[in-house]
């Protein structure tokens, strides 16, 4: 193996390992609650005035 | 994390759009169009051809031909020598298109007469008789010349006051017909890799006059565009009296001439080849 | 009056609207273009001719139908996503009508044959500028009416959108560098090969932040919307997000194969089409697992419809996309009528039906009314899905066909067919599709006169009943 071949396998295996890092962090089982929620908030998105409607308002109380 | 910050993943986004688009569209700038793959015949275009590529482009002709002949039996036997990155150095921009609507024109140029194109341009199923073409006979137009020098400029293309000069009087037709015959054209590949005819070269049909219906049909369909019904000649010459063998004959239809006439070799076939000898040299000037 | 409080939704209406008038523009001249190639008489030079007119059919197809629509859909989805309203309504309705000048312009400019010959980059410098500060304004607008929003988490149709507006700036700049020599004429920056090179990574990934992502976002959105039933899986559609913007544009040389491009870019370019099929199918997946126990609304709910089958036909389309990138099966069927069949089941398929159930969906709602007629969504639909599968399966057919021909040798070794004698055979198979096409713009009619009369009846409503 040439130093060209090391170098791409090694491109090869950090780009792998950084989609096992996100694969690994998103389906974490501290994740699932907050990775899940946003489906569950977009169901009622209808009146952006009310905000205790649909769930909690975060960003601005 | 990033799904509650929209400015860390929109930078995040563009990174990972980047990684593709670095290594094979950036990077390849290395390679592409490398001194080393240079081919030294390969020329500019003259003004007059500069001006009928940009007819070309102006009437979207790309959006039918295609201009690369793939390394494929299919492609290769039926339009000549595979395309090199070498002869596309002065394109700008590519034109390789992507749909064969018509044929692929990588090597166009040299293969028929002027007086063809200008024929077919006009009326393409004149000389191509179920061609789709649209008719271009408003082309016989003058040419606007007036930013032929600006466009040589941007460019960086070699020309001559001459050559602007020369210019004047051509209509759009003609620097149509002098940048088809440029493409494909400057390495000589027609020298060398015309097909070669194998075997015996004897006529099946000789004195068969029950091939001359099938040797007509054929002839008008094929010959008849540029050698004229009842073989008197037009943009080609009259055959009528035909003194060359058989074999020779056999040899000009098959794999073309030097004088301009494309080989039919691809198209006909031998056997039809020889039907078309048998009836041509079956017609006499009476 | 009508209009939910706090969203800004008549620059919506407009978006929409013009998008719907572009749309039909680009069916007429697909129709006019379809009989121009089985018919050639029917070129009208200079202005009327093929060549200049599928510029103008493409274009209006995609950027003034698709991009137009997107538009209107962003600015929808992102109010309701982060629950705020536009950052700016009026430099988006500033926005309206520079897209909308930017499209005549090029309709316009196009039809008089000024075109920089490559592919859905064919607008000259000052209309290509146009459009790069109608992104600009666009993209400003949305991503500050994100940063402002009133939500913490980003749902994925906003990640799309977002990848969606930086993927388009990035490709759009590059392939549109020129050298212009006067107003209405300019040369690519690049030269020969580099250019092709540059030209199909634009190419392709116009496919992929044109006709992929904003559709996904719309999908994402809308589905659940429709069956009132969330996403299958949220966190599946953000593993899928990333492997697709990162594979995408890696997959541009496909569509050179055998051309005088580098081995290794064609060969990196095949791999990455074949991975593509994972995270495109986690959207396909994604949509029939939010099905589950839902299946019978596809008998009920016309917009379920529409969405369902619209996701099917991305997983076709990203199917026989990656299989039409191996260099086998390329050398067989690229350059013939294989490749328009499958462009046009991803546009008519995939993306009109998605932008059709997302019509359906939204107008009533800014309007305040109803949809006019369930029965004509209906016809409607059947006639669009016969009209596409008409044109698609008959050029798949057509194209097999001229493959095989163009390919078929005499015993000597010799070709056994010219090339004319390969493209007469497809004159049947051209009939076909126009025929298709006639059979589109019919649905379509039903379409716009449906939506028509829901929003003359909302106004007649809103009239009667003033508020």
């Amino acid at each position: 193996m040439d130093l060209a071949s090391i170098y791409y396998l090694g491109v090869t295996i950090l780009l792998f390992l950084v989609f096992a890092a996100i694969v690994a962090r998103t389906y974490s089982k501290k994740h699932k609650a907050s990775g899940e929620e946003p489906k569950y908030r977009m169901m009622d998105d209808d009146h952006p005035k009310e905000n205790g409607k649909g769930g909690r308002d975060v960003r601005r109380k | 994390m990033i799904e509650k910050k929209p400015i860390v993943f929109l930078l995040l986004a563009t990174a990972t759009i980047l990684v593709g688009t670095v290594i094979t569209m950036v990077v390849p700038f290395r390679w592409i169009n490398d001194p080393k793959l240079a081919i030294a015949s390969v020329k500019p275009y003259t003004p007059l051809q500069l001006e009928g590529r940009d007819i070309y482009i102006r009437e979207g002709c790309n959006n039918c031909h295609t201009q690369t002949v793939r390394p494929l039996l299919s492609d290769v036997e039926r339009y000549g020598e595979y395309s090199k990155s070498g002869e596309f150095v002065y394109d700008q921009p590519f034109l390789w298109g992507s749909r064969r609507n018509g044929p692929d024109l990588a090597r166009i140029g040299g293969k028929y007469p002027d007086a063809w194109h200008v024929k077919h341009m006009k009326d393409p199923r004149s000389m191509v008789p179920r061609s789709n073409m649209p008719a271009y006979a408003f082309m016989n137009q003058p040419l606007d010349s007036s930013l032929s020098e600006r466009k040589m400029k941007a460019l960086n293309f070699p020309y001559t006051q001459a050559d602007l000069d020369a210019l004047k009087g051509k209509t759009e037709l003609d620097a149509m017909v002098a940048y088809l015959q440029k493409v494909g054209n400057d390495i000589p590949w027609r020298k060398t890799g015309r097909a070669a005819v194998l075997g015996e070269l004897k006529n099946p049909y000789q004195d068969n006059m029950s091939v001359l219906p099938e040797g007509k049909k054929l002839y008008s369909e094929h010959c008849a565009q540029c050698h004229g019904e009842g073989l008197k000649g037009e943009v080609g010459p009259d055959l009528r009296d035909m003194d060359k063998p058989d074999a020779a004959v056999f040899g000009i239809i098959y794999s073309g001439t030097q004088a301009g006439m494309p080989g039919f070799g691809d198209s006909l076939g031998k056997d039809r080849t020889w039907k078309v000898v048998t009836y041509i040299k079956s017609v006499h000037r009476r | 009056m009508n209009q939910q409080e706090g969203y800004a939704d008549d620059v919506v209406k407009g978006f929409i609207t013009w998008s719907m008038v572009w749309g039909l523009v680009a069916v007429l001249v697909g129709v006019l273009i379809s009989f121009q190639i089985a018919f050639p008489q029917l070129n009208l030079p200079p202005y009327l001719t093929y060549g200049r007119l599928r510029p103008i059919h493409t274009n209006a197809g995609i950027f003034g139908w698709g991009i137009g629509s997107f538009m209107a859909f962003f600015y929808y989805i992102t109010q309701r996503l982060t629950r705020t309203g536009i950052w700016s309504p009026g430099l988006a309705r500033v926005q309206l009508w520079l897209f909308n000048l930017a499209i005549a312009l090029a309709a316009v400019t196009l039809a008089l044959g000024m075109n920089r010959s490559k592919e859905y980059a064919e607008l000259e410098w000052p209309v290509a500028s146009l459009v790069v500060v109608v992104w600009v304004i666009f993209a400003v607008n949305i991503v500050m009416t994100i940063v402002k929003r009133r939500e913490e988490q980003m749902y994925i149709s906003l990640w799309y959108i977002l990848a969606t507006l930086v993927g388009v700036a990035v490709l759009y700049l590059v392939n549109n560098a020129s050298i212009p020599v006067s107003l209405t004429k300019s040369y690519s920056a690049y030269a020969g090969a580099n250019d092709a090179n540059v030209q199909w990574w634009y190419g392709h990934n116009a496919v992929a932040m044109v006709l992929t992502t904003p559709p996904l976002a719309i999908f994402y959105y809308f589905l659940p919307k429709a069956t009132g039933v969330p996403i299958y899986s949220h966190r599946m559609g953000v593993i899928a997000f990333w492997s697709l913007i990162f594979m995408y544009l890696w997959t541009g040389a496909h569509h050179l194969l055998w051309a005088p491009v580098p081995d290794w870019v064609q060969t990196l370019a095949m791999a990455f089409s074949v991975m593509l099929i994972a995270p495109s199918w986690a959207a396909v997946f994604n949509g029939y697992f939010s099905m589950n126990g839902q299946w019978h609304q596809m008998r009920e709910n016309y917009l379920v419809k529409f969405l369902i089958f619209g996701i099917t036909f991305y997983g076709a389309q990203t199917l026989q996309g990656p299989s039409q990138s191996i260099r086998t099966f390329s050398a067989f069927i690229h350059f013939t009528d294989w490749v328009p069949g499958h462009v046009h089941m991803g546009t008519l398929g995939w993306v009109s039906l998605v932008l059709f159930a997302a019509i359906y969906y939204t107008l009533p709602r800014i309007y305040g009314t109803e949809i006019y007629s369930i029965r004509l969504a209906n016809i409607h639909f059947w006639l669009v899905l016969t009209g596409q599968l008409m044109f698609s399966i008959s050029m798949w057919i057509a194209g097999v066909q001229q493959a095989a021909m163009l390919n078929a040798t005499n015993p000597d070794g010799s070709l056994h067919y010219s090339f004319m004698e390969t493209m007469i055979e497809i004159y049947p198979y051209w009939h076909i599709r126009a025929l298709g096409g006639v059979v589109y713009l019919a649905g379509l009619c039903v379409f716009l006169y449906n939506i028509w009369k829901t929003v003359a009846g909302a106004k007649t409503q809103g009239a009667a009943q003033p508020a």
